[in-house]
């Protein structure tokens, strides 16, 4: 094996994989899979899973109606189960120039590790996982698939990834959105700095797909505490200008505008049935996903 | 508002370095790549206005704060009661600088107060605000700084001396310069320096003024911040005075004729008989004349005892509003016979004059060769006559001579181009045919060595004939010649008198050997010196007068001090007149812009009035500043606390 293949799996967080490999991430949404799998099916199956009584219309499958309350009430009655699938996960990565921000570890180097950790997650229970690099030019898009050799083909790609240019979030995840043609889920990780209502028309655009959204907004602890004490020329990574100030004279209005960011696409989010975790690049993958487990397992929905 | 340090403010421009600060800040700004910058932008849009006068008031409030701080060290110093100072600055001393000079002694036509008493009244005024502040006195006469621990006892005995009145000049710049150079030495901090003065403008511009205005002038500009320099002008004159002095005091035989001068103020409140007392040696005797002008010469006749040789009077007027011009005093000694001596360098001449000189049992007058041309020698004769070259030395050895009371005729130099006098010199020789030759037109015909003779008939001096000339350049002319030019001159130097003639008695020259114009010009001289009493006359408050320890008072006994006082002092067996100095009878003032001008540089005396004294207290007013300080900085930490919101996250 080349040293090369074997550093990207270093993006595989193995304390993460540790603690949450154990019980199945479930999506809340029936989900329309090709095989038998963990996840609700919008469709009636051979599950153990009762789901409910149907009267037999001629010409059915009479291996499926119920004896038992054909001899109680005389009339026909077919016994459903819940059908249980896979589902299709559409990792969508932002890689615009903005998520090369942070520090000790930028928010793209998060978005890989998270990203290859989901995927090794989803493919391990059976899911299958596609990937979608979120930029202007170059951008990679692999077929949700689930192969264990996918794990491969998403670390070659999140590999070399490089964050660069201008965001196309939105328009990317509503392109996504029309391209899948089952309900799936789509894990968006990006720092989602654009325009609120860009974000959340494409969030609705997913969600009115049926598909189950989730949002991880990815900060880091400067943005979020903005604790400077001398005059900064702040460059903008995507070419968006400069503007030189005093931080501390502004600071309180700094904040106060990005927590109104966030809490917008959070209530978005809350309005629309997405699942939104802001995450602070400083904690760990395995806590991050740890959220993430504590809101999609069996029985929460 | 002025500063005790004002060196310090310059300390002002440290003010400054909170701005330096935020800009250097500016311009040092680093750099930092920034991904939520749509957050920057919309933040600095919607709190720039704020943010901005919350920025510059901060940076408002600590240059201010800076600058309090330094004013509030540079010490500032209000003028008056200033409302906000907390503290009263008392200057380490108060200078209080008297003029007592005679005229300080006139009264007001209202008060029987004399100009130094209110000057006294004026002083404990302008005292009364600063009781911790040092007191120094400062008097005109003997021009010594004096501590003097209490207001109160100014008037006390103890310093009688330096406040009671006196019959002397001042000279006012002398005497403040004296005070500068006093409060460097002992290296005064803070001081108030008042000067009481009647603005007598001798007193104040003298020759010497110039040179010790200006250094007056340097020193105030020195130490402008910490001295300041106010003058209390008492030049209110009273609209009638009438003072007396003595011009000369002639002797011939038993008879004494001092020559007195009466100055009185308004001619029209004192029209008509003055009645005047005269005094020889405390005998009365009373006068009375009528005064035609503003300035009258009188001179009375006093009948001396044949057993009396020395003796002493005075002349005295009746009570005005100044008693210190209303006397003067004179003495006189026994007759002497003039002593004369020739020196000329043509020996023909000298027998001439000598000829001319001699005395009443035909003696010619003495020689005086090169050899006796000594101080001591020249001393001893009353009437020099001289003609022909002189050297320097010789020139000074005259000189002296001269002030010392000699009186010295002299007659040109035969040289085309001799060495002169350093007190006269002559023109170029002019000469004219004998046929045109030079005569005399015009003359004096009174008062003088060439008035008429006791019959009224006129000297001959329109015969002479003269063929040289050589025009003497001094003096005021007693002759002219008919191109009003000066045939014979005269002028005082010192306390003596100097005749110079035009030509010589010598056949080139003139018709002057022939003796009817040389002879009685020479014995007139003659007369004069040996008329005049030779007994000294000294001034009240001169150094000469200030050198004498042992003396007794004769007209007023044990009373008065030579230094101080007018009056007959009998020293060392010797009687001795003090008079008060003739410069105190002039009436013309020093206004307070003249003063300002001659002291270009000083800022501008203040002229105070008598009733303003009590606002010259100055308070420090460094406290207000510091509080101030506080005020601005408690103000920049207030607009550098967070924000409500900020705390509540």
């Amino acid at each position: 094996m080349p040293k090369r293949q074997n550093s990207y799996f270093s993006y595989l967080d193995q304390d993460a994989l540790s603690e949450v490999s154990g019980e199945p991430l479930l999506s809340p949404f029936p989900m329309e899979g090709s095989v038998s799998g963990h996840h609700r099916s919008p469709h009636k199956g051979s599950s153990v899973e009762f789901a409910e009584y149907r009267e037999y219309t001629p010409g059915e499958d009479p291996k499926r109606m119920d004896w038992r309350v054909y001899a109680r009430s005389d009339r026909y009655y077919l016994k459903e189960f819940e059908a249980e699938t896979n589902l299709r996960c559409h990792l969508s990565i932002d890689c615009s120039a903005s998520m090369n921000f942070g520090e000790p570890i930028n928010k793209m180097e998060y978005a890989k590790k998270l990203g290859a950790t989901l995927s090794y997650l989803f493919l391990c229970q059976g899911d299958a996982v596609g990937l979608h690099t979120l930029k202007k030019k170059n951008s990679v898009t692999l077929p949700a698939k689930r192969t264990p050799a996918q794990v491969q083909e998403i670390l070659e790609v999140l590999g070399p990834l490089r964050a660069h240019g201008k965001t196309t979030l939105s328009q990317s995840l509503h392109e996504i959105a029309e391209s899948a043609r089952m309900r799936g889920l789509v894990v968006i990780i990006s720092d989602f700095f654009e325009d609120i209502t860009d974000i959340t028309d494409a969030i609705t655009h997913l969600r009115d797909r049926k598909h189950d959204v989730i949002l991880f907004h990815l900060l880091d602890q400067s943005e979020l505490d903005f604790t400077f004490d001398r005059p900064i020329r702040f460059v903008d990574l995507e070419g968006d200008g400069s503007i030189i100030t005093e931080p501390s004279l502004i600071r309180d209005e700094y904040l106060s505008r990005l927590d109104q960011h966030i809490d917008s696409i959070r209530a978005h989010c809350l309005g629309c049935e997405a699942s939104y975790f802001n995450i602070n690049t400083s904690q760990s993958v395995s806590e991050t996903l740890d959220m993430l487990k504590k809101s999609h397992r069996r029985g929460v929905s | 508002m002025t500063f005790i340090q004002p060196f310090v403010l310059w300390g002002l421009l440290l003010a400054l370095t909170p701005l330096i600060i935020h800009l250097l800040n500016l311009l040092r700004h680093r750099s930092q790549p920034w991904a939520a910058t749509q957050f920057l932008f919309q933040a600095r849009k919607s709190s720039s206005r704020m943010s901005k006068i919350k920025r510059w008031l901060t940076l408002l409030f600590r240059i201010l704060a800076l600058s309090c701080i330094t004013i509030a060290i540079a010490r500032p110093i209000s003028s008056g009661d200033f409302f906000l100072s907390f503290s009263s600055q008392n200057p380490e001393v108060l200078v209080c600088i008297l003029d007592r000079s005679a005229s300080m002694e006139t009264n007001s036509e209202t008060s029987s107060i004399s100009k130094r008493e209110r000057a006294l009244g004026a002083f404990r005024e302008f005292l009364a605000p600063w009781p911790e502040s040092k007191i120094v006195l400062v008097e005109s006469v003997f021009e010594e700084p004096c501590f003097i621990p209490n207001l109160e006892e100014i008037n006390e005995r103890i310093y009688e001396h330096l406040v009671e009145g006196s019959e002397t000049a001042a000279s006012l710049p002398r005497t403040i310069l004296k005070t500068l150079n006093w409060m460097e030495e002992t290296q005064v901090g803070s001081a108030e320096v008042l000067i009481a003065s009647d603005m007598q403008k001798s007193n104040w511009i003298k020759e010497e003024s110039t040179d010790l205005l200006s250094r007056i002038d340097r020193i105030l500009q020195e130490k402008k911040d910490l001295w300041t320099l106010k003058v209390i002008p008492f030049n209110s004159a009273p609209s009638y005075n009438l003072s007396v002095q003595i011009e000369e005091v002639r002797r011939n035989g038993e008879t004494l004729k001092p020559s007195v001068i009466l100055n009185h103020k308004s001619l029209s409140k004192q029209s008509g008989k003055i009645d005047i007392k005269g005094r020889i040696n405390g005998e009365d005797l009373p006068f009375s004349i009528e005064l035609k002008s503003k300035r009258t010469k009188w001179s009375p006749e006093f009948k001396l005892n044949q057993n009396k040789k020395l003796g002493w009077g005075s002349i005295e007027l009746k009570n005005d509003f100044c008693n210190s011009d209303n006397r003067c005093f004179f003495t006189y000694n026994k007759l002497s016979s003039s002593s004369v001596a020739v020196r000329a360098s043509n020996p023909e001449i000298g027998v001439i004059l000598r000829s001319a000189a001699q005395d009443k049992d035909g003696k010619p007058a003495d020689y005086l060769s090169r050899q006796n041309l000594n101080g001591e020698k020249v001393s001893s004769f009353k009437v020099i006559i001289h003609q022909g070259e002189v050297t320097e030395s010789d020139s000074e050895i005259f000189e002296d001579f001269v002030k010392n009371g000699g009186t010295l005729v002299l007659f040109p130099s035969e040289q085309s181009n001799p060495i002169d006098f350093s007190f006269l010199n002559w023109n170029r020789v002019e000469e004219e045919e004998e046929i045109d030759h030079y005569s005399v037109r015009d003359w004096s015909k009174e008062n003088n060595i060439l008035e008429n003779f006791a019959d009224g008939s006129a000297l001959p001096l329109d015969y002479l004939s003269i063929y040289k000339r050589r025009i003497p350049n001094q003096g005021e002319a007693l002759a002219y010649y008919r191109d009003g030019k000066t045939f014979l001159s005269k002028f005082t130097l010192g306390n003596g008198l100097v005749y110079a003639f035009s030509t010589l008695p010598l056949d080139s020259w003139s018709s002057l050997k022939d003796g009817f114009i040389l002879v009685p010009s020479i014995q007139r001289i003659m007369e004069d010196s040996s008329s005049l009493s030779s007994s000294k006359g000294i001034i009240c408050g001169s150094e000469e007068s200030k050198q004498i320890f042992e003396y007794e008072c004769i007209d007023q006994p044990g009373q008065k001090i030579p230094s101080l006082n007018a009056g007959i002092y009998n020293v060392n067996g010797q009687l001795i007149a003090v008079n008060r100095p003739n410069t105190e009878n002039d009436t013309e003032t020093v206004s307070l812009s003249e003063l300002d001008s001659l002291l270009p540089n000083t800022e501008p005396i203040e002229k105070i009035n008598a009733n303003q004294l009590s606002s010259l207290k100055r308070s420090e007013i460094w406290t207000i500043f510091l509080f101030l300080c506080l005020v601005f900085l408690l103000g920049e930490a207030i607009l550098g606390l967070p924000s409500k919101s900020r705390v509540k996250k």
